[in-house]
């Protein structure tokens, strides 16, 4: 009877480890609200000083939002971001030549908002 | 027959390194099991690796770019578990962590960018199709697969980073490989062949594939005495140009590598040996004009103890 409880439970055991896993390896992100516009957060305008650009030049790129306690944040298909905030420089190398997507999220504690902006990349 | 076996690899590996073409790979470099000759029945070998990597210099096909240069480094540590299941039959896994991978850029105004955290973890099924203790003969042949466990899609300052700097490769690989030994009396050959097959990465950001990889290694090891040997690798790697999405082929990624790998290995202790090796390119040719390794160099502890009562 003791061996028989023993050996359940090392098969629970072994199901929770691989249940576990499971739930590990399959977690993913969840997708920010995708409320536009609405609420007290919104972008006004998203602009890059340039929209086509040769490989390794970089260009300013510059949100306007309105509303209370900002927070924003950027993110590139291809290429790289370097700064933070409202204005931010993108640049890309010879991996990246083509037409990227520059998305900007601005949000508070209730709100956000997002825009894209493509940049086009001329090959080397 | 000795002589009729270093032939044939001699052979087979100049034929292959005409026909094909290296560059870089996203997530943990390649595991730190390469060199390993079959894992005896009931043994565990744990070991530790860590490796630097540092690239400053452009290439376009074989030649340096003349273009102004990025910095770019990465110090990785991984541990490997290893454990003969069968007499023929042994499992490898990894877990990789990236202390940080880093870009200095060469304009002036731009913070350098640092990626860091858990790479992927990666388990390997190994078999020994032949295993000859007489004559000293092993070929083994291996299964595995990448799992992209750990950081992807990583922010500094809420920007993301780019691909490169992620410490995950982002998307499940497969792999498959073929080892073959020969042990002399105080020298042994070897030969590995490896092919890690990408599939796509779709992360929040990303929509990428990176180009399969075809590596070659031939090693020449020599045992000075029971403490010191000495291995000589010459590696020889290929991989296909990645894809973005639509399919678009990215021009500017694959290539060709041949790395020079010296290795010294101490055995200071029954059951505990102490590796460090560097990687030094001796030919390479990038595909389009991409940055390239200067150089990389590993330390390996590995224990094995033996579980056979």
């Amino acid at each position: 009877m003791k061996l028989k409880f023993t050996k359940m439970n090392n098969k629970l055991f072994y199901i929770i480890i691989l249940a576990g896993m499971i739930f590990f390896l399959a977690c993913k992100k969840n997708d920010p609200p995708s409320t536009n516009g609405t609420g007290d957060v919104k972008i006004i305008s998203l602009t890059a000083n340039d929209t086509v650009l040769n490989v390794w030049v970089n260009t300013k790129i510059t949100v306007v939002a309105e509303g209370d306690g900002l927070k924003y944040s950027w993110e590139a298909d291809h290429g790289e971001l370097n700064g933070s905030g409202k204005q931010i420089e993108y640049m890309a190398g010879t991996c990246c030549t083509g037409i990227n997507t520059i998305t900007c999220t601005v949000s508070n504690s209730t709100n956000i908002d997002s825009e894209k902006i493509k940049i086009r990349i001329l090959p080397f | 027959m000795k002589k009729g076996f270093l032939i044939f690899f001699i052979f087979y590996f100049i034929f292959i390194i005409k026909v094909q073409s290296q560059c870089c790979g996203a997530g943990n470099p390649i595991s730190g099991f390469e060199n390993v000759s079959g894992i005896p029945y009931k043994t565990l070998l744990i070991s530790t690796t860590y490796k630097y990597s540092y690239s400053d210099t452009y290439y376009s096909g074989d030649e340096k770019a003349s273009v102004l240069s990025d910095k770019l480094n990465y110090n990785f540590t991984g541990v490997n578990i290893a454990y003969g299941i069968l007499p023929r039959l042994s499992i490898q896994g990894q877990i990789g962590y990236f202390i940080n991978k880093t870009k200095k850029y060469n304009i002036s105004e731009w913070e350098p960018l640092k990626g860091y955290g858990f790479g992927d973890a990666e388990i390997n099924l190994m078999y020994s199709i032949v295993k000859n203790n007489f004559t000293g003969f092993n070929i083994i042949t291996g299964i595995g697969v990448k799992l992209p466990v750990g950081v992807f899609d990583k922010e500094t300052n809420n920007v993301k980073l780019p691909i490169f700097l992620q410490p995950s490769s982002g998307s499940l690989k497969f792999n498959v490989s073929l080892f073959m030994n020969k042990r002399f009396d105080k020298y042994s050959v070897s030969f590995r062949g490896f092919i890690e097959f990408a599939n796509r990465i779709e992360s929040q950001n990303f929509d990428d594939k990176y180009g399969n990889l075809y590596l070659m290694s031939l090693y020449g090891s020599y045992k000075i005495n029971k403490i010191i040997s000495v291995i000589a690798q010459i590696r020889y790697e290929y991989r296909m140009k990645s894809s973005r999405e639509n399919e678009q082929i990215v021009e500017s990624s694959g290539g060709q590598l041949i790395n020079f790998v010296p290795e010294i290995n101490f055995i200071p202790a029954k059951g505990f040996s102490i590796s460090i090796y560097p990687d030094i390119p001796i030919y390479r040719y990038m595909n389009g004009t991409q940055i390239s390794n200067k150089f990389a160099i590993s330390l390996k502890l590995t224990k094995s103890i033996n579980l056979y009562k």
